[in-house]
């Protein structure tokens, strides 16, 4: 559907100023990943007196639509009240799920007008037939492929594998695939694939520090080319949803390093303390 | 797959496809968990009917839930490997060596470009699967009567329904169908005229309707609406 000033032939609340009252989502929609599932909360608010009436009158209720292009998934979620709670099955979405919230006429209306409406739909009054839209409270999205629970693990965007060019002597970095390839050369891999080494928690602020953040920065200068990449947009939501990311653009090249700093969890730091533990630890075969 | 298609692009693995059987390397291929190979499904697809396939790899892989049958390494791999004897025989240019560009030819059919809705239902396979999974309607003593009328003419689930977000809409579909289905006579001639037709009416009431909100009889009853404008079209 789209929703501009000439889209419906009747006046629609939060569609440009067809008619003077607010309208929005309050808090912001939520999304929970549970088990099988996801759990949907809207809340959804506005101020019109006429369509509060309606649905005092139990004729219009809030409805809200959900698309994926990616699984062919379509389905509505009905309430009476402004609170839509619904669960989507993971089975049945990968990728970009799109919301649109709004208030559906239940039965037809009869000669609808809206008090508060624009001076262009004066004297006017209309038809309105089951399904036809009142409000349009906004849409909103989130994107299935990330692991919202596990958004600051380095693992939802970044891996690393053996380059199988046999001739590689030097790390190569493929940011074109869903996560952030560092490609390690057939003999280092060998090394860095036993547990003792990349499974071992004392190392990890080493290859934040080196691998990683070295990875991390080129990938973030290469952004904008990779944008619809899965590892770009894990990055891209933490950005645009944690404080901390606040009064840096990715945009900015000088932002930057400290983006990757932040991303990863301030491994510089890490890395010096963990130096410091390992100088400090008493070195057992001395007491001998 | 992302080596295969790079070969395709340089032309280096062009020849593969001219072959009777599909050269790749085991080793690059993963398990799918919970999905079983079926046997013998090459020889049951039959490549004069794009219907009789479809309800062969619909009835083959009806447990597949919707995020796996949008899984490119899925169709990629059935297309390669398992119905590649089909593949060869039913979109043969490539083998022939008749098409005017193989690369191109090849991507068109063996794999997604991507899996957004348009290219899974035009897809050689998936485009078979999901037309299947959008039109079978369990409600009927011939649950797949409907679907004979999407294959009708193979540009109507690819192209046609296929390209409009109404398309992904089992509710719209069924009704469509089952429109077409009770006015037979209606749809004698031009047949893909007047599926364009309807489908581009529905789609445009889609832009200011949720489409979601309707059930199977919204889009009879608004089809019966135009069927004089359906009719004027031969």
């Amino acid at each position: 559907m789209r929703f501009n000033d000439v889209s419906f032939p009747h006046p629609v609340l939060g569609v440009g100023d067809a008619i003077n009252s607010t309208i929005g989502f309050s808090p912001e929609p939520e999304i929970l990943s549970e088990g099988n599932s996801y759990a949907i909360s809207v809340m959804c608010e506005h101020n019109n007196p006429d369509i509060e009436r309606l649905l005092q009158m139990g004729v219009v209720e809030y409805y809200c639509e959900a698309t994926c292009s990616n699984t062919l998934f379509r389905d509505c979620f009905k309430s009476d009240n402004n609170q839509i709670k619904f669960e989507i099955e993971k089975k049945l979405v990968k990728g970009k799920v799109s919301f649109t919230c709004l208030i559906v006429a239940k039965t037809s209306i009869a000669n609808y007008s809206n008090s508060l409406s624009h001076p262009d739909y004066e004297g006017y009054n209309f038809d309105i037939e089951p399904g036809d839209v009142l409000a349009f409270f906004g849409k909103f999205e989130f994107d299935a492929d990330i692991k919202y629970e596990k958004l600051k693990a380095v693992s939802t965007f970044m891996e690393v594998v053996e380059n199988k060019d046999p001739n590689a002597i030097f790390t190569n970095y493929d940011f074109s695939k869903s996560k952030i390839e560092v490609q390690l050369p057939t003999q280092e891999y060998m090394i860095f694939a036993n547990e003792s080494i990349s499974k071992e928690t004392k190392f990890a602020p080493i290859f934040h520090s080196s691998i990683v953040q070295n990875a991390l920065v080129s990938a973030l200068y290469n952004f904008e080319a990779n944008k619809d990449c899965l590892w770009a947009k894990v990055i891209d939501y933490r950005l645009r949803n944690e404080k901390q990311f606040a009064s840096l653009s990715i945009n900015e090249n000088e932002d930057i390093p400290e983006i990757a700093q932040k991303l990863l969890g301030n491994p510089f730091k890490r890395l010096i303390s963990e130096l410091q533990v390992i100088v400090e630890q008493p070195n057992e075969t001395e007491d001998y | 797959m992302f080596q295969l298609k790079k070969n395709i692009e340089d032309g280096t693995s062009v020849e593969l496809y001219r072959s009777n059987e599909f050269i790749y390397d085991k080793k690059e291929t993963l398990m799918m968990p919970n999905i079983r190979k079926p046997e013998n499904l090459s020889l049951r697809l039959n490549v004069q009917s794009d219907f009789e396939s479809a309800i062969q790899l619909y009835e083959a892989f009806k447990n597949l839930e919707p995020i796996q049958a949008s899984d490119e390494r899925l169709w990629t791999y059935l297309s390669h490997v398992d119905l590649y004897p089909y593949m060869i025989k039913r979109w043969n240019s490539a083998y022939l060596g008749t098409a005017k560009d193989s690369r191109s030819y090849i991507f068109d059919h063996w794999f997604l470009k991507s899996t957004i809705h348009s290219e899974l239902l035009r897809h050689a396979l998936s485009g078979l699967w999901w037309a299947v999974f959008l039109s079978v309607d369990e409600t009927r003593g011939d649950k797949y009567e409907l679907t004979e009328i999407l294959f009708r003419q193979l540009d109507f689930p690819t192209r046609t329904l296929g390209s409009y977000n109404l398309g992904r809409h089992k509710e719209a579909v069924i009704g469509i169908l089952d429109f077409i289905k009770e006015n037979e006579g209606l749809f004698k001639n031009a047949f893909e005229d007047k599926t364009r037709y309807i489908t581009k009416h529905l789609n445009l009431i889609g832009g200011v309707k949720p489409i979601s909100y309707y059930g199977r009889q919204f889009f009879k009853n608004e089809l019966q609406k135009i069927s004089t404008n359906i009719a004027a079209l031969y």
